[in-house]
């Protein structure tokens, strides 16, 4: 029994090496590139169908020619008409695959596809009245289309659209007035998993800062 | 018409640095640049504040560098719009990074997008109890971190071995969202001083 795990275990670590080996032969086809950015967020169809801001930052760690990552988090705030205030927190990552061009050329459009998922955090409260309020931790898968564009060869710009769609539980806010004539908030909160989501745009901008593969 | 000289001031101040020294070998690649200033902000609400400001700016290629600005909110003219809410807090921190028109050049222009976001808090009527939401009382509001997006633009003098003259204007926009209602924070605000420079990096490679 020890011998056959010792072989296996060597057999693993020829593999390796020999992947290594013609990994580090073809550079891994252009992976390698360790970026840093900033985004700045913008989330439609929110709740009440308000519009969100956000900021945030990701790295990104490419590890072959068509296949980057992405590892972000960021925060959201949405004004709900005023009456009520929504702030949602996400970290996550993704995966981005280049469909046509792949080179980080000065001048030059990298399109890409991109999925993957997060973890959220949601606060929704009444401004005048925090005591009516909600929280609710959940999580979420996204999907989308973006496009880099090369400033420089080390420098993007970057425009991305993603579907985020939530799989846990929810909150859902409306606004009423009340008998007096004064608009509140009403907050729900549903442990039901249903589709809910919501249209992410983000602007962001990277610095390519390293290659790991070198 | 205050305003318009101290543009017209600082114009003619970055001519005459400019005139100067047309060429002072200056090298953008690998330059770090710092600058420390006063700057008053113009809310689109019509409300006016001060900040001092601090840049810290670092540049990665010859048209490209990353940049941090802080704002820190020391005053706002509550008395213009005594209808307002009163604006306590409105620090603000910005990273982003500026494209250089030009390349090793005395004479450096750029534009810049900076997100970031501002701390604020402010002084707002809030009812005393919320089923009778007429009687109220001011009290200070939640202090609340909101996202903010900036744009910039602005202009380096680089006369002098380590000291530039720098111009920024920056329009920001967000909204607190801590206090009764929601506070638009959209803001232009202008800096000008005296900043450091130095290039460390590139004077090793030599």
């Amino acid at each position: 029994m020890q011998k056959l795990i010792i072989i296996i275990a060597m057999a693993l670590v020829s593999y390796q090496a020999q992947a290594q080996k013609s990994a580090a032969d073809k550079h891994l086809a252009g992976g390698g590139d360790f970026d840093l950015g900033m985004r700045t967020s913008v989330s439609f169809f929110n709740d009440a169908g308000y519009v969100g801001q956000g900021v945030g930052g990701q790295f990104r760690l490419r590890f072959l020619e068509r296949l980057n990552t992405e590892w972000y988090a960021d925060i959201l705030a949405t004004n709900i008409g005023n009456v009520g205030t929504r702030k949602d927190m996400h970290i996550g990552w993704s995966v981005m695959f280049y469909m046509f061009n792949t080179e980080r050329v000065k001048g030059k459009f990298t399109p890409y596809i991109i999925a993957g998922h997060c973890f959220d955090g949601s606060h929704v409260f009444e401004n005048r009245d925090h005591s009516n309020s909600g929280k609710i931790n959940s999580s979420a898968v996204q999907m989308g289309l973006g496009t880099s564009y090369n400033i420089t060869d080390n420098f993007d710009l970057t425009l991305t659209c993603q579907y985020m769609n939530h799989l846990g539980g929810h909150m859902h806010s409306e606004i009423y007035t009340d008998p007096e004539g004064y608009k509140r908030l009403n907050i729900e909160r549903s442990s039901k998993t249903d589709f809910d989501g919501h249209l992410l745009v983000n602007l962001s901008l990277n610095v390519k800062l390293f290659d790991f593969w070198k | 018409m205050k305003r318009i000289i101290i543009l017209i001031l600082a114009i003619a101040a970055a001519k005459f640095a400019f005139s100067q020294n047309d060429n002072p070998k200056i090298k953008y690649h690998h330059m770090l640049r710092d600058g420390l200033s006063f700057a008053p902000g113009f809310m689109v609400n019509g409300m006016t504040n001060a900040y001092i400001s601090g840049v810290l700016e670092y540049y990665i290629a010859d048209h490209v560098s990353i940049s941090s600005t802080a704002y820190y909110f020391l005053n706002s003219r509550k008395e213009a719009l005594p209808e307002m809410a009163e604006l306590k807090m409105n620090h603000q921190l910005y990273t982003g990074v500026q494209y250089h028109l030009l390349k090793d050049k005395a004479f450096d222009p750029y534009i810049g997008l900076e997100p970031g976001f501002a701390l604020t808090q402010t002084r707002a009527a809030y009812p005393v109890n919320i089923e009778n939401p007429s009687v109220t009382q001011i009290k200070d509001s939640n202090i609340s971190m909101n996202p903010m997006l900036s744009l910039d633009a602005g202009f380096n003098v680089y006369a002098v071995k380590f000291f530039h003259l720098f111009v920024n204007v920056r329009y920001a926009t967000g909204r607190h969202l801590g206090g009764p209602t929601s506070y638009n924070l959209s803001e232009i605000t202008t800096s000008f001083g005296l900043g450091l420079n130095a290039n460390f990096w590139n004077k090793k490679k030599k």
